[in-house]
């Protein structure tokens, strides 16, 4: 019943009323301004969540690959770190998880591979900005701000290594 | 100061909250829901708005139920207007409340309870252990999730609903083309239903005042009187002299009590004890078979009836489908002018109150929102009284997992998270 996968999605998780948990979406949404005509070229899909609930396993389902977008809080960086991540490195972040409701990217994902979903993606990579606070209300802090051409950089990077692989 | 500052409803909602039990020569003396979400204000910010603006901002009170919010505002709102909907937009209406019943009963069914009951810290463990329960558990959230988009334009916040009726007509043939899906959702329904009444439920039992929405013919949702188990049945406008909101220190959210002051509780095993004649036949007869008949006075076994009510939502939904033909304008005429409206409907976690007070240019002048969590709270906090003695001797990490199931058992919109709460068992000098 599984029929062929499409290549590559980005994801780009958050909410945009707390504070540095919006990053993911900003990123997502630069990153398709900047890099308009490759996006057309390539058709590379890209998706904003602002719920990354149980919908987030349909949302990967049917791609080879998945690149998430999405504020991290280690606590042990500055803001603005960035971290390229492979799945098997999601576990440490999963319990400083600031997601609504206590559940996130990461444990739709392990959900996911746990049921053994055929659609699931072979790969998913994630770009992680660490983040200062989640106040609600709150802007994104200055110290992000300032970074998010380079995070959009990294994340073009990151997609083309995709693209290029084979 | 000659005058007091006295508000008479503080707008809240379920979020965030913790628990704190204070133990003193190992009785419990001190018992607190620490809710400590903030205030959301809804029903301040309403006053003033146009009354077509009233059902789309207060489906915003809730990410999980947002259609009871947004269907009670238009029916309260469409009570202060005198306007009578016609029975297509009834059923439409009612497909998709029951839609978000499906989406938010299998929610917690499978990944908020059911691991309690399973011996699973969460639904990832579970899987692990019964990967084809958790699979059929997210299909037919899906369903219900689809069906909401049909109906709703999308699954959260859905915007189709208006005053009068609906912005339009949902198509009948992509609802027919769910029917497969409903019957399969069903058949699932049933299943998982046989396999929750063998779970292990904790031999815990309440003397409860029940109240829940009710129509004789058929099980109430939105359209209904109120009925209690203690006073009978009453109207929706009378239901703000019998059960009364009061603040409390510890909770940003305010408690309700009966007209005693005593805690009562809304939500599966009150629409159910309450209702259980008003199921469908077929539903009926599989939970006699079932053994899942009322009294269910257990709060654990509210599981119980929310699986039963899963399963009366899928044959509702097809029935309604099948009878669904519309014809004319998706929204009756109506004139706007200066009214009252409330209304009574059943979230999934039970009974929500809706009130407005509309100027004659229809500006809300006051709104009145009670939400079920708000209500159960204090009878969650009688529940842990009655719990804690029993528990107390434990190891303090079961006796921690015996509060939260017990409070997790209500589904309290507040727990979208399976591990929201902190115990802190204090042993005071």
């Amino acid at each position: 019943m599984s029929q062929k996968k499409k290549r590559l999605k980005i994801i780009g998780i958050g909410q945009s009323f707390r504070g540095d948990d919006a990053i993911g979406i900003i990123i997502v949404e630069e990153w398709r301004k900047l890099c308009l005509s490759f996006i057309d070229e390539h058709g590379v899909e890209s998706e904003i969540s602002s719920l990354p609930g149980l919908g987030l396993i349909d949302m990967m389902a049917g791609f080879e690959t998945i690149i998430f977008v999405d504020a991290v809080q280690t606590g042990i960086n500055l803001p603005g770190t960035i971290y390229k991540l492979r799945e098997k490195q999601l576990a440490s972040f999963v319990s400083g998880s600031k997601s609504t409701h206590g559940w996130g990217a990461a444990e739709s994902l392990r959900l996911g591979r746990e049921l053994k979903i055929d659609e699931m993606p072979e790969t998913v990579r994630v770009l992680g900005v660490e983040a200062g606070q989640f106040e609600v209300g709150a802007d994104v802090s200055p110290e992000i701000q300032i970074k998010v051409k380079e995070i959009v950089e990294t994340l073009q990077g990151m997609i083309e290594e995709e693209i290029n692989k084979n | 100061m000659s005058k007091s500052i006295i508000v008479d409803a503080i707008a809240r909602l379920e979020g965030e909250g913790g628990l704190i039990i204070n133990v003193k020569d190992g009785k419990p003396v001190e018992i607190m829901l620490d809710i400590y979400e903030p205030p959301r204000f809804f029903e301040g910010f309403l006053e003033g708005r146009i009354y077509n603006d009233v059902p789309d901002v207060t489906a915003r009170i809730c990410g999980i139920c947002p259609v009871p919010h947004q269907t009670s505002a238009t029916i309260a709102i469409e009570r202060a207007f005198d306007i009578k909907v016609p029975e297509q937009t009834y059923f439409l209406r009612k497909i998709l409340f029951l839609a978000e019943f499906i989406e938010s009963h299998v929610l917690h069914i499978f990944m908020l309870q059911a691991p309690d009951l399973t011996g699973h810290e969460g639904v990832i463990s579970l899987a692990g252990d019964a990967p084809d329960k958790v699979k059929a558990a997210l299909r037919m959230k899906k369903i219900g999730n689809e069906i909401m988009k049909i109906v709703g334009g999308r699954s959260i916040h859905p915007v189709n609903l208006k005053v009068g009726g609906f912005y339009s007509w949902t198509d009948k043939q992509a609802l027919m083309d769910m029917i497969p899906d409903l019957q399969w959702g069903f058949e699932a329904i049933v299943e998982a239903s046989r396999w929750a009444a063998t779970l292990p439920f904790p031999d815990f039992e309440v003397d409860y005042e029940y109240v829940a929405v009710h129509n004789p013919d058929e099980y109430g949702v939105i359209e209904g009187d109120i009925i209690s188990s203690k006073i009978g049945i009453i109207t929706d406008e009378e239901f703000e002299e019998n059960y009364l909101e009061k603040h409390v220190s510890h909770s940003n959210a305010l408690h309700s009590y009966n007209s005693e002051d005593q805690p009562y509780m809304v939500g599966p095993l009150a629409r159910y004890n309450l209702n259980f004649a008003q199921l469908g036949d077929k539903v009926k007869a599989l939970a006699e078979e079932l053994g899942i008949v009322p009294p269910l006075n257990n709060p654990y076994k509210g599981l119980l009836a929310r699986a039963i009510e899963t399963a009366e939502a899928f044959d509702q939904i097809i029935k309604l489908i099948n009878a669904y033909d519309p014809t004319g304008e998706s929204t009756v005429e109506y004139k706007v002018k200066a009214g009252r409206g409330a209304v009574a409907t059943e979230a999934p976690r039970g009974l929500l109150y809706h009130r407005y007070t509309l100027t004659e240019e229809g500006k809300v002048l006051n709104a009145k929102i009670v939400p079920p969590t708000a209500q159960n709270l204090a009878r969650m906090e009688s529940d842990l009284w009655q719990l804690v003695p029993q528990v107390l001797q434990k190891e303090h990490e079961e006796a921690t997992l015996d509060c939260e199931h017990l409070v997790r058992s209500y589904d309290p919109c507040l727990s979208c998270a399976t591990h929201f709460l902190t115990l802190k068992v204090e042993e005071l000098e």
